[in-house]
């Protein structure tokens, strides 16, 4: 035999050696300096099962909203339990540490198989009581579960997991890839601002026995969505005991007709292709007729309105004299520049498309001009009317810090001096003895806003009772930095408000608190009043 | 110098054997009883009674093979390899016959594995033809076909049975055999280019349900709940001994059944949880001890057959080890090895010590020299 081959053979089997000594000593320090005692902990920390837990995202200023914790799952081995007596003690014993019940639990004890799940995302304690049983038939299998701290506060913008921990709506869903490498998110959320703005949002839908309603806080110069509340609202936690109509982001996928705020795209349309001036003069005495579409005013006004009056006392009758003056082909062009006629925009799954006319006839163009005729989500609309107070130039909603994708930095849309003169009118809205905003008012803080009411239609008819009311605010209006849009879903006037329930009533107070309460928190100092 | 043993008396015999091995075997039969004790929560039944009886059988068994002349051997080595292979035939026609895979048979007072026995006559016949065979004859192919047959024809047969530890077993073993006889290197490599280029081919003949176990094989992540249990529970009870382990009969994890089949391949976890890291080593170091007793007699051997025979041997009592306790730490996936003289399981104890009985023999006759060519 050849010495070197016998060397060769000598070797490997030394290397044999050298490698079982040493996994068996790495098992044995590695178990005991975790000080694993019970079976359960120890097969955590087998590595066979673990896999990368989901990154974390938080708000601006490093909040959790949503983090993976360990939470181990605990199943069964049947075939090891000695008899009856004992299967049914521990489907009791198992019932008393955790909220599930006997029955269930003897059920699935029942079944056949070494490896039975009974109950998923233990707390610590739960699996210490659990352990402390001592039945040998019970085991843990490491697992993660996804948790949302702030439960049902962000809830339509996060998202949610199922059960495999992969994510099926939200930004859970937007940014999987990015979530699972992982890295963590973000989001341009302050969680102060969101908890504010659900707080009044949800006041004044109790107030009015609304059905719901939303409210979105943007930046207007680089797109940065601060809150964003959507009510009904859900818990991500247990995302499958909400109920449909929870699950809705009214934000992004509901759409619906706005109402006068988009008088503020019309009037701005109509001043940026020179088609009215701001000193022309409109009389809106009688009702505006177009074939057989007759348009009226909420309050009919004797004398004749300066375009700065149509806007802050929301003539119908003078927005359609100004929409049919520009045409449908401006207006079009405008709203589409504006991205009112185009899919949302935004870094959510869920985004909708406008409702528009099937087939856009001039009519449309005077029904759109006050925002009837045509439906857009909350997003689209405080989009477009950053656009018209940021001098002119269209921001992109967004919800990530660092965003992942590129935004056109610059997209004009009107003159600077143009945003001036809409700025000067929203500014009147609120300030004005008249206005149909002075609710939203807030001492100290020069603000500009717009009401919007729509009639809902209920089948192919508006409905004079059924309303979406919103009111649209801009501060500080000298020098736009945030807007904010609160929409209340079918409120009913109150005794309180002598009936109404307009966005001048319902809405615009909840802009007046929510301002006056995070505009400190935005870093900006309340005005000497004169 | 040396003086010619061929007609040593028995007691010039008994002077021959080494002793040193004889007292590790021993030591480890009686590790395997304290294991069986143990995993029977303290109690010789069902395991550790019959693990003495069976140990003490074999232990004489060794002990008159120690005894038999190396000549002789050498003369049974092919009729032993044919025998042993008529025998897995017998449990390949009789599993089929009984529409069910057997890997025993009975002989009424055990339970005999041919695959087990084969391990040790295979040895047996490739250390016969090498011995006949000079460092030029291993070089030409054609003079190498006879032993490849050798080998072939029991691998395919645990193969198909299917059992793919066994097989893997032969084939490591008789590779070694070649290696040490001289076979040019280039061949092995030809020869694991063929076994490559013809396992598409082979792939085709085979059931779904062994393409299955194979794929299992390759990809144990495939069946976690089903051979990854044993794995966990098995890395579990290991680590949980700690350095000085939790003592004799202490073992929480076997005890409490959390570990299916403890008394047999995995052995070594009770082992281990009991007697903790200095316990497992103290294993490792008595089972290297063996091993290097082997080798050492091996290179006393004056004759081709004896040295290659107690090399052989001794490499597949490595195997046994080496596999057990790489599938118990969850290196390599369960392909159900013994540890052999500790686990339950007579055929493996039997085979074993057979092959320690015959390596006593080479270290007995070691100044035995016959003609290369017979």
């Amino acid at each position: 035999m050849a010495r070197t081959r016998i060397i060769i053979i000598l070797g490997f089997l030394m290397l044999g050696f050298a490698i079982m000594s040493w996994r068996l000593t790495s098992l044995s320090l590695l178990l005991t300096e975790n000080n694993y005692t019970s079976h359960g902990k120890k097969e955590n920390n087998s590595s066979s099962f673990a896999y990368a837990p989901r990154a974390d995202i938080t708000d601006r200023n490093g909040i959790v909203l949503a983090t993976t914790l360990k939470m181990p799952m605990l199943y069964a081995d049947p075939t090891i339990i000695p008899s009856m007596e004992v299967l049914n003690n521990i489907a009791l014993d198992i019932s008393q540490v955790l909220p599930v019940d006997k029955e269930t639990i003897a059920k699935k004890l029942h079944r056949s198989g070494r490896f039975i799940p009974l109950f998923k995302g233990l707390t610590p304690k739960q699996q210490k009581d659990i352990n402390e049983l001592g039945y040998p038939s019970l085991g843990f299998r490491e697992s993660f579960r996804r948790v949302y701290p702030e439960q049902n506060l962000v809830s339509h913008i996060l998202g949610y997991t199922d059960s495999d921990g992969l994510g099926i709506a939200g930004i859970e869903k937007q940014y999987e890839e990015t979530l699972t490498k992982p890295s963590s998110i973000a989001l341009t959320i302050d969680v102060r601002l969101q908890h504010i703005l659900k707080r009044e949002l949800k006041k004044s839908i109790n107030n009015f026995e609304a059905i719901g309603g939303s409210g979105v806080i943007m930046n207007v110069k680089n797109g940065e969505i601060l809150a964003m509340v959507s009510l009904p609202d859900f818990d991500p936690n247990l995302p499958s005991k909400a109920k449909k109509i929870e699950l809705f982001n009214r934000n992004t996928t509901g759409v619906f007709e706005m109402g006068s705020t988009f008088k503020l795209f019309s009037i701005a349309a109509a001043l940026e292709y020179g088609t009215v001036k701001e000193s022309d003069k409109f009389n809106v005495s009688e009702p505006f007729k177009f074939g057989s579409h007759t348009i009226k005013d909420f309050h009919r006004e004797k004398k004749p309105l300066k375009l700065s009056e149509v806007f802050s006392h929301s003539s119908n009758i003078g927005t359609a004299q100004i929409a049919e003056k520009l045409g449908t082909e401006k207006l079009r062009k405008f709203y589409k520049n504006l991205g009112l006629l185009n899919r949302l925009e935004l870094d959510l799954p869920e985004r909708a498309y406008p409702l528009l006319p099937r087939k856009w006839r001039d009519i449309n163009t005077i029904t759109a001009s006050y925002g009837h005729g045509m439906a857009v989500t909350s997003v689209h609309l405080v989009r477009a009317a950053s656009a018209i107070v940021n001098n002119g130039i269209l921001p992109t909603p967004r919800l990530l810090m660092t965003p992942k994708k590129k935004y056109n930095p610059e997209i004009r849309i009107i003159s600077a001096k143009t945003s001036k003169i809409m700025r000067g009118f929203l500014a009147k809205v609120i300030n004005d003895e008249k206005g149909t905003g002075k609710k939203a008012f807030v001492a100290g803080y020069d603000m500009g806003g717009k009401t919007g009411t729509a009639e809902k239609i209920t089948s192919k008819k508006y409905d004079e009772k059924l309303l979406y009311s919103s009111f649209l605010g801009v501060f500080p209006i000298s020098e736009p930095e945030y807007i904010i849009l609160v929409s209340i879903d079918e409120p009913k006037g109150q005794k309180d408000s002598y009936g109404f329930a307009t966005g001048g009533w319902t809405a615009a107070p909840v802009i007046g608190k929510v301002v006056s309460e995070i505009a400190p928190l935005l870093g900006m100092i309340p005005q000497q009043q004169e | 110098m040396y003086r010619e043993n061929e007609n040593l008396s028995f007691f010039e015999k008994i002077q021959q054997l080494s002793f040193g091995l004889i007292l590790l075997i021993i030591i480890v039969g009686m590790i395997g009883l304290l294991a069986l004790y143990s995993a029977a929560n303290g109690n010789l039944e069902p395991w550790a009674s019959k693990h003495i009886i069976r140990f003490s059988a074999g232990f004489c068994g060794m002990m008159i093979v120690a005894m038999i002349n190396i000549r002789f051997w050498l003369k049974l080595s092919y009729p032993f390899y044919i025998l042993s292979l008529l025998l897995l035939i017998a449990v390949e026609v009789k599993g089929h016959i009984g529409m069910g895979a057997q890997r025993w048979i009975d002989l009424g007072f055990m339970r005999l594995q041919p695959s087990e026995v084969m391990k040790i006559t295979l040895i047996m016949a490739l250390a016969r033809f090498f011995h006949g065979a000079n460092l030029e004859d291993v070089k030409s192919p054609l003079l190498l076909i006879k032993p490849l047959i050798l080998v072939a024809l029991p691998s395919a047969l645990v193969l198909i049975q299917p059992d793919l530890g066994t097989a893997l077993m032969l084939i490591t073993a008789a590779g070694s055999l070649f290696f040490l006889s001289g076979v040019p290197l280039w061949m092995f490599g030809g020869v694991i280019a063929l076994i490559m280029a013809s396992m598409p081919i082979f792939w085709q003949f085979l059931h779904s349900y062994q393409k299955k176990r194979i794929l299992t094989f390759i990809n144990p992540e495939n069946d976690p709940l089903g051979d990854g249990y044993h794995i966990i529970q098995s890395k579990i009870a290991l680590g949980s001994g700690g350095i000085k382990g939790k003592g004799f009969l202490q073992g929480t994890q076997s005890h409490l059944n959390f570990l299916p089949e403890k008394q047999t391949d995995f052995i070594f976890t009770l082992l281990a949880e009991e007697w903790g890291l200095l316990g497992g080593l103290s294993l490792f170091t008595i089972l290297a001890m063996v091993i290097a007793y082997g080798f050492l007699i091996a290179r006393r051997s004056y004759n081709q057959y004896g040295r290659l025979l107690a090399t052989g041997i001794i490499i597949n009592f490595a195997l046994y080890i080496f596999i057990n306790i790489a599938m118990v730490m969850g290196l390599i996936p369960v392909v159900g090895v013994p540890l052999p003289m500790i686990s339950n399981g007579g055929s493996a104890m039997m085979a074993v010590l057979f092959g320690f009985g015959l390596i006593l023999s080479v270290g007995v006759h070691r100044e035995v020299k016959f003609a290369r060519k017979l």
